[in-house]
């Protein structure tokens, strides 16, 4: 039943048409692939991002409060804690500590982050999710726990003991101990972090005892974050508070400072594409249509042509989209994105895993599929049915 | 069976020069018979063939093949009457050159997808008739002239139409593949099919199987014998 | 079925066996478990803060979602200035 749905000799004669100008859709197929390739890397590499942010969005702080002077984030006075607390529906308010160093030796830029003290609490959440630690030593004042690719940074710039000496603002040296590494799971979350105590952070970047870098509130209503948010702004004005669903938003719009980059790769392929498609569509060769004259005056309907130029465009485009994204999937999630990930990453020094997580997307490959297959078999169709459709004596003199 | 009432065929070669290819021509065929259509190139003769295999219409006129009016058929019907009914053999043959000598044979029957055994048994059958079989795997283009006409009357052959046409056969041969041929058309003869070849080949105009010769000249039908 | 046909037609299976494949490959490797989830969550819950390590080349995109608007122009004295034209041509490499 099914050979009489599909012709084989027709197939068969699609298959020949192809190879008879085997170096032009060789040409073709290579050009298709590597843009279908292209293309669909990209996106891999921004959902599979996407889908990273997004599993830990619901964990970051409901409100966050930043003081803005002269359009720059500025430290502020602990006691706004005091003030936020006495907002109706706010459950805690937590004066946060933490910041950026820059390790110039090696060109790279670490986060450190304050804790109130190593208690109890975090010992649990330590054993999941840091590697080789001693418990006892984390207890003692004087150490942190960092990152891996803060880690490497450190032997970079010739530390090779198990501590690190920063420079605070005076000049002075402040000596840390390396408890322990965040393990290698959470590389793409944890790599540039640095997590030691509040005082020790405060040394490190002269803040004094009644100033803070930011505030995080609790809300016991989460659909009261939004009102909360605008009293906070009410109460101070020079404040910038930024709530979950900002962050939430700012997560869709992931790729916004960088899409010149992906625009201009967007573009070159769409031209790419496009110049093919015309160079199709802008009519056959002599000998083309010569040989649409030739079927048509030996007994071939026009929808017996035109079914075999389908099958000649599709054999091509389909086989280019498959080789190209089973070749995306390998490139992204097997092999990390050579040479792609560096436009993700940039020139940073601290280079961290490009191992990403593997979202398997049905629209992308659909988005793909439609913006490529249909419009090349449609650029191969037309111009033949210009031909066909022309009085066949006409074609064949 | 085949019957041409005043046709007229105009080509517009651009909007000021038109070409009258035929004018009011009148003529009637019967099944079986062999006709030669004589006149020199640009008579018009290569016209008549077009319109009876419906590969042009004509401007005027009607063309009657098996009591069905041919002349206005939409391009499909056009397609599947000569599938049916029209083996055309081309001035320049019109094979497809990078094809092999089987798969042009079989062009005809490839949009009707038929059954294997049965197309290979057609196919074996053409071959052997025309005495193409031990080249049937190489390639059109590097065939002679002779062997690639051969191919070209065993493709117009393969789907068993009952008219046969021949634009101007021998064109291109010479005078011992030009006797081949007429060989070859005698066997076609006794076939019963209705064979109309174009001409101006004087090697036609004395042969004894040949039922009709008529002339063209200018677009308009001269004298005819038999 | 010619030879070519059937080629073409393996070549299709092989594709599509490839593809499917790798899918279940990848998704019993690459996905993110149930653990390195809670691991990740739980790391964001110590630490606070959003986005990603993977741009820590200018502070502004490190926490991109907490960044002002004029961070462009915040930055340490010893870094030079990032503005997104320096993705297409690097800055000169000269810190020390």
């Amino acid at each position: 039943m099914i050979k009489e749905k599909i012709n084989l000799y027709l197939i068969q004669y699609a298959i020949n048409a192809i190879l008879r100008q085997k170096s032009k859709n060789f040409f073709i197929l290579n050009i298709f692939i590597l843009l279908t390739f292209l293309l669909t890397s990209i996106f891999f590499i921004s959902n599979s991002i996407k889908y990273e942010l997004n599993s830990t969005v619901e964990a970051l702080p409901q409100i966050t409060v930043q003081k803005i002077k002269a359009g720059k984030s500025y430290d502020m006075d602990t006691s706004v804690v005091d003030n936020i607390l006495t907002i109706t529906g706010v459950t805690d308010a937590v004066a946060r500590v933490w910041g950026y160093y820059y390790f110039e030796n090696v060109g790279v830029n670490f986060t450190i982050v304050g804790l109130d003290t190593y208690e109890n609490q975090y010992k649990k959440s330590f054993e999941n999710i840091v590697k080789k630690f001693d418990i006892n030593e984390l207890s003692e004042n004087s150490s942190m726990i960092v990152g891996q690719g803060v880690y490497e940074s450190f032997k970079k710039g010739y530390y090779l003991q198990n501590y690190f000496n920063f420079i605070k603002p005076d000049g002075s040296i402040k000596k840390l101990a390396i408890a322990g590494t965040f393990n290698s799971d959470i590389q793409l979350e944890s790599n540039d972090v640095i997590i030691m105590s509040k005082e020790n952070v405060r040394e490190i970047f002269d803040i004094n005892e009644d100033k803070t870098t930011d505030i995080v509130v609790k809300v016991a209503n989460p659909e009261e974050i939004d009102t909360i948010a605008q009293k906070i702004k009410l109460m101070y004005p020079d404040t910038r508070v930024v709530t979950s669903e900002d962050f939430k938003v700012s997560y869709q719009n992931i790729f916004n400072y960088k899409s010149g980059i992906f625009l201009t790769i967007f573009i070159i392929s769409l031209f790419t594409f496009f110049m093919i498609i015309y160079d199709k569509s802008s009519g056959l060769s002599s000998e083309e249509k010569r040989e649409i004259g030739i079927l048509k005056a030996i007994g071939w309907t026009i929808d017996d042509v035109l079914k075999e130029k389908f099958y000649e465009s599709f054999i091509i485009s389909f086989l280019a989209y498959m080789i190209g994204i089973i070749s995306a999937f390998a490139f992204v999630y097997l092999f990390q994105a050579p040479l792609l990930r560096e436009v993700f990453v940039g020139y940073s020094e601290l280079k961290t895993t490009f191992e990403l997580p593997f979202v398997f997307n049905f629209q992308t490959l659909f988005l793909v599929f439609f913006l490529s297959v249909p419009v090349y078999i449609a650029a191969t169709i037309i111009p033949s049915w210009r031909t066909a459709t022309l009085e066949t004596d006409e074609v064949i003199r | 069976m085949i019957k041409l009432e005043n046709v007229t065929k105009i080509y517009e070669i651009n909007k000021e020069h038109c070409v009258t290819a035929l004018e009011n021509i009148n003529l009637e065929f019967k099944e079986g018979e062999l006709i030669v259509l004589k006149g020199a190139s640009g008579s018009g003769k290569s016209t008549i063939l077009s319109l009876i295999a419906a590969l042009s219409k004509p401007t005027s006129g009607e063309v009657i093949v098996d009591n069905n009016r041919i002349s206005k058929l939409p391009d499909n019907f056009a397609a599947l009457y000569r599938r049916k009914n029209i083996g055309f053999i081309f001035q320049k043959y019109n094979l497809i050159p990078t094809l092999s000598v089987k798969d042009n044979i079989l062009l005809p029957l490839v949009p009707t997808n038929p059954d294997e055994k049965e197309a290979l048994e057609k196919l074996n059958q053409v071959m052997e008739k025309f005495d193409i079989s031990h080249k049937q795997n190489i390639i059109v283009r590097n065939l002679s002239g002779g062997e690639q006409q051969r191919v070209a009357i065993a493709r117009a052959h393969i789907n068993d139409p009952k008219i046969i046409i021949a634009d101007e056969p021998t064109a291109n041969l010479d005078e011992k593949l030009s006797l081949n041929f007429i060989e070859i058309l005698k066997k076609l003869k006794q076939s019963n099919k209705t064979i109309i070849v174009a001409t101006h080949d004087p090697l036609f105009f004395n042969l004894d199987f040949v039922d009709k010769i008529i002339e063209i000249k200018n677009g308009t039908i001269g004298d005819s014998d038999k | 079925m010619n030879k070519k046909t059937t080629y073409l037609f393996y070549t299709i299976i092989s594709l599509f066996t490839l593809f499917f494949i790798q899918i279940i490959y990848l998704y019993s490797t690459k996905a993110i478990t149930k653990e390195i989830k809670e691991a990740k969550v739980e790391f964001v819950q110590l630490v606070q803060l959003p986005d990603l390590a993977i741009s820590t080349e200018a502070t502004y995109i490190r926490h991109r979602s907490l960044a002002d608007i004029f961070s462009i122009y915040k930055d340490d004295g010893s870094l030079r200035e990032y503005f997104p034209s320096t993705f297409t041509y690097s800055h000169s490499q000269g810190y020390k």
